[in-house]
């Protein structure tokens, strides 16, 4: 199971994430097609770029009323079959984080399919900063506590040594 | 073929304020192809719509808007918006350049570029929204400060996604150096723009867009601009410039040049802000959290201060760069970063552009000097270092109160209403405030004197000769020219490498994507001609390689200069005040160094004649606009008496390089 992690304190709110995510399933940039948002309070300087989390009980799977979302077995991608949509919007309702969004090209909806025709996510890949990374699920927890653990440090060090 | 769906979006939108008549022509392909975008659109529009000697606030004076046919892809650092209009600030053509979000989202409602004219009969905004254009009633947002204003559309519109372009105060009361901001903090400056929409009764701009991007050759397109994107990111400027921003060159123009603005140019050393005004030292007293960006950047130099304590603790300014840090800081005599960032917020909020701390300094240099008294001053004590004074002024200058309505004016009006000697302490070149001393930079001097909108860095001057190491000359680009050349302090080489580097800017303002991406900035990493000129290709499927895109960037500078002589000037606009040949900093690697007038108006001759102009009048020459496909505004200029002499002057021997041109 692979997810695209997202870091807020890194990403810098550039946009390039929407812009190539629409690029690359329609061969448009229009970032508000995206399947990926960056959702910014620029007030407060807080960007928070947010994919598809490709939940494991995933809810657009369970309420497709028409079975038109299906599983990846390599990737655990939730993957909307635009033949079988009917453009209900019901996946879009129950997902609690936005995922799915609706597709003005052809009134279906649509969501991140971590570009698996491609081979790989291509927001990641454009990421000029790192913000977003693809990671096997296991190695969450494992990333955020390396992070945080070299905040601490860094931060005894600077009070002089640990 | 067809232009739309090929880079560009084939519309562009007419409002006519005064009529309240929005209207919608097809972009002309041929307009499109040898003009390109942003400047270049600006620039061909406004000669076609401005009646010859219009005045900068006039209803006719046109407010263009332009993006390229680059804007609202994935091209590095491709999220620039041209502005372009009469400037109140100096009369010249005004071209301001701001990165941020607007320009994508105008590409997506589907406009390549939008044309204001006229004068509303009260307070408006311009509501674009896809296909729907509306004139909306601004009664209720007209007096808000910059950031009110944003948050006051956004919550009449329900909807936090658009982006917006504001005039704060400074811009409803027509200050002459008023800006539009872009989104919150990108600064549509140098040329008034501000005042412009003011005189229009015009207080937003905002748009949204679903309509989506599309290019000529996408997978070309998308590699070209992948291969570019990673080069600039190994570039080890790019990684500091994320971290600092432009601040870098604090320390530069201090210890290496000696030309740090202090005390308006009086002095280029400014030792009490060493330590207080350090890098470090903002790192230390505040947060400050890198990668800020604009659209589609991967420098991201925008970084934000999150100010922890003092005064003004709880402020979070995004982009605060060189230009603050030193025009708030020992251009004011203050050594303070808590002061810096308070202005900062100030003009960004009052809608001004840095040239008010220019105005000041000047204001203080006259208050030193005793040319203006403290009850002239309204009583405000204008001594250098004292902060509270210049914040009040600030604000006087915004609201047109008292003595701020008279510095409300550009330096050559306001110096005038001063009487005379004020004028001679105006940091000027070109009719413009500079950020950069002239007096012992023979790089600085002709680059600025040159420039079509007055005298500022960003329209030809360019990294190996201004800041960087030895190591990088130009000789990449321009074979067999000289090492002496890339030398700051030399008058060697100087016309033809701004030549160059005019053009290079050119190609950066047109294509609508950041300097600060190109190679005049990033000369390891950044993006060169003939790249541009492949991804433009791409983009649109008109075929440009490298000559050609020069070829379209000095037909647009051509007829900006062209502009200016057809609103009045002639070679007498390449001047400077006399504080540059005059007085000399006291201390530092320039101490004792003044301008040479002679050598310096020799460059510029040389530099007209490279460009196709008469040295002695100023003028274009008709075979250079005929050359460029001018040839309809060669005869209005010859019906005006405002046509060069053929006549080739010799030029100097200071230019030895004449084969060049090839990557």
């Amino acid at each position: 199971m692979k997810m695209i992690l997202p870091d807020s304190d890194i990403c810098g709110g550039c946009r390039t994430c929407e812009a190539i995510c629409s690029f690359s399933h329609s061969g448009i940039f229009n970032p508000r097609a995206a399947r990926i948002s960056v959702i910014k309070d620029e007030a407060n300087g807080v960007y928070f770029p947010l994919p598809c989390l490709q939940c494991r009980e995933a809810y657009c799977y369970k309420a497709c009323p028409v079975g038109a979302i299906s599983v990846d077995e390599g990737t655990g991608a939730k993957i909307i079959n635009p033949n079988a949509c009917i453009g209900c919007r019901m996946c879009a309702i129950v997902c609690p984080f936005g995922g799915p969004v609706y597709d003005e090209s052809n009134g279906k909806m649509t969501k991140c399919d971590l570009c698996l025709e491609i081979g790989e996510p291509q927001c990641v890949k454009w990421c000029p900063k790192g913000a977003l990374k693809y990671v096997e699920v296991g190695q969450v927890g494992f990333i955020k506590k390396g992070k945080a653990a070299y905040k601490v440090m860094k931060a005894l060090l600077e009070e002089g040594g640990v | 073929m067809s232009i739309n769906g090929n880079g560009w979006a084939g519309t562009i939108l007419y409002v006519d304020l005064t009529l309240e008549k929005i209207n919608k022509v097809p972009l002309d392909p041929n307009m499109a192809r040898d003009y390109i975008g942003g400047d270049g659109f600006g620039t061909r529009l406004l000669w076609d719509i401005l009646p010859p000697g219009t005045p900068p606030l006039d209803p006719a004076n046109p407010y263009i808007i332009s993006t390229s046919p680059l804007t609202g892809s994935v091209c590095p650092s491709s999220g620039r918006l041209s502005v372009a209009f009469k400037s109140p600030m100096t009369g010249l053509i005004g071209l301001s350049n701001a990165g941020g979000f607007f320009a994508p989202e105008l590409k997506q409602a589907g406009y390549d570029a939008v044309v204001i004219t006229g004068r509303a009969n009260r307070p408006v905004w311009l509501w674009i929204n896809d296909n729907k254009v509306e004139i909306r009633d601004a009664k209720h947002l007209w007096g808000k400060e910059s950031w009110d204003t944003i948050e006051a559309i956004e919550k009449e519109l329900d909807d936090h996604s658009v982006q917006t372009m504001v005039i704060g105060p400074a811009g409803e009361n027509m200050v002459h150096y008023a800006l539009p901001l872009v989104n919150r903090t990108r600064q549509l400056g140098k040329c008034g723009g501000g005042a412009v929409m003011g005189s229009k009764n015009l207080k937003a701009v905002v748009a949204k867009g679903t309509k989506g991007v599309r290019m000529h050759d996408s997978k070309t397109f998308e590699q070209l601009c992948f291969d570019l994107r990673q080069n600039i990111l190994s570039s080890e400027m790019c990684e500091n410039l994320s971290k600092h921003g432009t601040s870098l060159i604090y320390s530069v123009l201090e210890e290496v040049h000696g030309a740090l603005p202090t005390r308006n140019f009086q002095e280029g050393l400014f030792p009490e802000g060493r330590e207080s005004l350090s890098i470090e030292k903002l790192v230390e007293e505040h947060e400050i959290r890198p990668n800020s960006g604009c659209y589609a950047c991967p420098i991201q130099c925008a970084r934000i201060v999150d100010v922890k304590k003092g005064q003004y603790k709880g402020l979070k300014m995004e982009g605060l760069d060189y230009y603050m840090h030193y025009i708030y800081g020992p251009n004011l005599g203050v050594a303070n970063w808590d002061f810096i960032i308070k202005c900062y917020e100030r003009m960004l909020n009052l809608g001004l552009q840095v040239s008010a701390g220019h105005i000041m300094s000047w204001v203080a240099e006259l208050y030193q000097r005793g040319l203006i008294s403290k009850e002239k001053l309204d009583n405000i004590d204008l001594s250098w270092g004292n902060q509270e004074a210049f914040l009040q002024l600030l604000d006087k200058i915004a609201h047109r109160d008292g003595i701020g309505d008279i510095l409300a004016n550009n330096f050559i009006d306001a110096g005038i209403i001063l009487g005379p000697g004020t004028e001679k302490y105006q940091p000027l070149i070109t009719r413009l405030d500079t950020s950069e001393c002239p007096r012992a930079r023979y790089d600085v001097a002709l680059t600025h004197l040159i420039s079509n909108r007055g005298g500022d860095h960003h329209k030809a001057l360019n990294y190996w000769t201004w800041i960087a190491p030895p190591e990088y000359t130009p000789k990449h680009h321009l074979p067999g020219f000289p090492l002496e050349g890339s030398d700051m302090h030399s008058p060697v080489g100087k016309p033809e490498l701004t030549d160059y580097s005019e053009k290079c800017h050119a190609i950066c303002d047109t294509l609508g994507v950041c300097i600060w991406s190109s190679f005049l900035i990033i000369p390891d990493g950044g993006g060169l001609p003939h790249e541009y000129a492949a991804i433009l290709s791409a983009a649109t499927g008109v075929e440009y390689d490298k000559d050609k895109l020069l070829e379209c960037c000095e037909r647009v500078l051509i007829l900006e200069r062209a502009f200016n002589v057809r609103e009045g000037f002639d070679r007498s606009l390449y001047e400077m005040s006399e504080m540059w040949y005059e007085t000399a900093v006291p201390a530092g690697p320039q101490k004792g160094v003044k301008a040479d007038r002679v050598k310096i108006q020799g460059l510029v001759d040389e530099f007209l004649v490279r460009r196709g102009f008469d040295p002695k009048s100023g003028f274009p020459t008709r075979k250079k606009l005929e050359e460029m496909g001018l040839s309809k505004e060669a005869d209005q200029l010859e019906k005006a008496g405002r046509i060069g002499k053929p006549e080739v002057v010799n030029t100097s021997e200071a230019t030895p390089s004449k084969k060049n041109e090839k990557d």
